[in-house]
């Protein structure tokens, strides 16, 4: 009896504690994804001739998906996310991990500072990161661009075929350090007399670092790249950013910037919805993907 | 594994950087019999620092600049007489003053929806991970689904709603959508089960405690370093929220810092004073973080670790 009310009142406090998040999470996540579904599948028609009927909304099944994939410049914005995804992902994880594996080979002096530094600039905004770098990009102010031109390299960042590579260099600005520090917490956590047992029996830092560390930190690496490549795929605030100073980055530049064209355009936030709707099960089916990868490498708890 | 050694790290020695002494011995031994590859190491580590820095000094060097110097001069090094007062004066009497206007919108907006957010995290974490009721397994893997959503794709979908709510372009459109953060809510409830021992809770109840009076006191007590990292990480994400805002707010006076500076930065090719004051205000308004940042660095890199085996 007394034990069955002490679960009971336990059960109340549950609820109690949990009310604020239920109702947050019903009313700002569960609620605009269901809205966002049930309008991507829909349309404004405007009934009558001369706008007198006004508008109505009618089911149109997929054809706001069908748009938002056949047309040429939003599939371009997903290529761009492509080539991101295979170059400044790649080359931003091997910074990292490089970075991370030198700290742990305990061969930098003032590691700590080091470290300090490489992370900082995750403690910048992102909107502020991409505005700074905007003004490094410009040539009229820039001294990267006019250092390069004194030496007889002129560069144009904000070039059409260069402005997506400017685009990667400031997410990895961003996102190194960050990768670093998650990469060097999981390679202190290798055991030590396992590279003990591996140096006596002779292997190189090297050796060591490229077949012992980095098989045992695998799932830790997993996870920096599906994060990457899911910020990838979400890349808004910096094309959004330098578009302010080029024209070279257009309305369509990634996804996430056309659902924001789709949604603030006219008569067309439907397809903004079945755009984003498409942003989200593609980060989802990703997220698990990675779910299960980790699960199956089993490293990491 | 990563998360273990974090916390034990994190709780019993501040980030002095000791960490390595137990195996440090043998391996420094290794590297000054061959400098080589502490050189070679301490090369790429000094370049790849340069290069992390150099924007951020390039901020402050510029933000000295009185606007016609920033063409004219040397960027990558001050010149005087130093403007920096003369510029900070422009920032914050530029449009009247609307910048101030700004970055105290951006405090609110982070302070108090951040807050507001930890606080239910925390609440919520920890009923998930220590009381016993039925709906529990549940409710936690909806949060893991809402977790695997980024959060610029819940923008236009928010959108959406805050429209019918009529809430578009005040300031609970920014601050209502905040107070929920399902990661928020993994790491709160990662948080709780690390450490709160079940026993603790046991012997409260023994003791005839509320449940409340055992959430807020023993809950509260041990779980407060990793609210910290929680609030790090909510005022973080809500002073970068930029798809948001862009959305849903049109007038000037509500706007947080980075969406004004968006829209200065878009004006410095009709005048390029704006150049000046969209550099000078990223310091501003970048400097609260930085010092947050080191000032609980440890805390962030706990919640760091702790964000990274959830996959």
């Amino acid at each position: 009896m007394r034990a069955n009310s002490a679960l009971r009142r336990e059960k109340r406090a549950a609820w109690w504690l949990l009310a604020p998040v239920v109702i947050a999470f019903g009313v700002f996540q569960a609620v605009p994804i269901l809205l966002a579904t049930v309008q991507s599948f829909e349309a404004t028609k405007v009934a009558g001739g001369l706008g007198v009927g006004g508008a109505r909304t009618v089911f149109v099944g997929i054809a706001n998906y069908r748009a938002v994939l056949t047309d040429g410049s939003i599939l371009e914005g997903f290529f761009r996310v492509f080539l991101i995804g295979i170059i400044q992902v790649p080359v931003m994880m091997i910074i990292a991990v490089g970075m991370a594996l030198l700290f742990d080979a305990g061969i930098i002096w003032g590691r700590k500072y080091f470290q300090t530094a490489a992370f900082l600039p995750h403690s910048i905004p992102g909107v502020i990161a991409a505005l700074v770098w905007a003004g490094l990009y410009l040539p009229q102010i820039s001294p990267i661009v006019k250092g390069l031109g004194a030496l007889g390299l002129p560069v144009n960042f904000l070039g059409s075929g260069a402005v997506l590579f400017s685009v990667m260099n400031i997410m990895s600005w961003e996102w190194i350090g960050y990768n670093m520090i998650i990469l060097y917490a999981a390679l202190q956590a290798i055991p030590r007399d396992l590279l003990e047992s591996a140096r006596v029996e002779g292997a190189g830092g090297i050796r060591i670092a490229l077949s012992i560390k980095l098989p045992l930190i695998v799932s830790a690496l997993v996870i920096c790249l599906a994060f990457s490549i899911l910020g990838a795929l979400q890349q808004f605030a910096a094309p959004v950013i330098l578009s302010t100073i080029t024209t070279n980055v257009g309305s369509n530049f990634t996804p996430n910037l056309s659902v924001f064209t789709l949604a603030t355009g006219n008569g067309v936030q439907q397809q903004a919805s079945a755009l984003a709707m498409v942003l989200a099960v593609v980060s989802f089916v990703l997220s698990l993907l990675v779910l299960r990868v980790r699960d199956r490498t089993g490293a990491t708890r | 594994m990563t998360l273990q050694i974090q916390r034990r790290r994190s709780t019993t020695v501040p980030p002095s950087g000791t960490g390595r002494g137990d195996l440090g011995l043998p391996k420094r031994r290794r590297g000054e019999s061959r400098p080589l590859p502490v050189v070679i190491g301490m090369v790429i580590i000094v370049v790849l620092t340069i290069y992390i820095l150099f924007p951020i000094y390039w901020t402050i060097v510029a933000s000295t600049k009185a606007t016609n110097q920033l063409a004219s001069t040397n960027g990558a090094w001050f010149s005087l007489p130093l403007h920096l007062l003369g510029n900070l004066q422009s920032l914050f009497s530029a449009n009247g003053g609307i910048f101030v206007r700004w970055m105290l919108n951006s405090v609110l907006y982070a302070g108090v929806g951040g807050l507001a957010c930890t606080l239910i995290s925390g609440a919520a974490g920890y009923a998930l991970a220590r009381l016993r009721f039925r709906g529990s397994g549940v409710a936690s893997g909806a949060i893991l689904l809402g977790a695997m959503l980024p959060e610029t794709v819940m923008a236009f979908p928010q959108f959406l709603v805050l429209t019918r709510l009529g809430l578009v372009n005040t300031y609970w459109a920014i601050l209502l959508p905040s107070l929920i953060s399902p990661f928020a809510v993994f790491l709160a409830r990662m948080f709780a089960i690390q450490s709160i021992p079940m026993e603790l809770i046991e012997a409260a109840r023994m003791d005839r405690a509320g449940e409340f009076r055992i959430a807020t006191t023993i809950g509260g007590t041990l779980m407060a370093p990793g609210l910290v990292a929680i609030l790090l990480i909510q005022i973080v994400a809500i002073w970068n929220n930029f798809f948001l805002p862009l959305l849903v707010l049109n007038s000037a006076n509500k706007l947080p810092a980075t969406v004004g500076l968006y829209l200065w930065n878009g004006k410095i090719t009709q005048n390029p004073e704006y150049q000046t004051l969209v550099l000078v205000g990223s310091l501003v308004s970048a400097i609260p973080l930085m010092v947050l940042f080191l000032v609980l660095q440890r805390y962030w890199r706990s919640g760091l670790a702790t964000g990274a085996v959830k996959g």
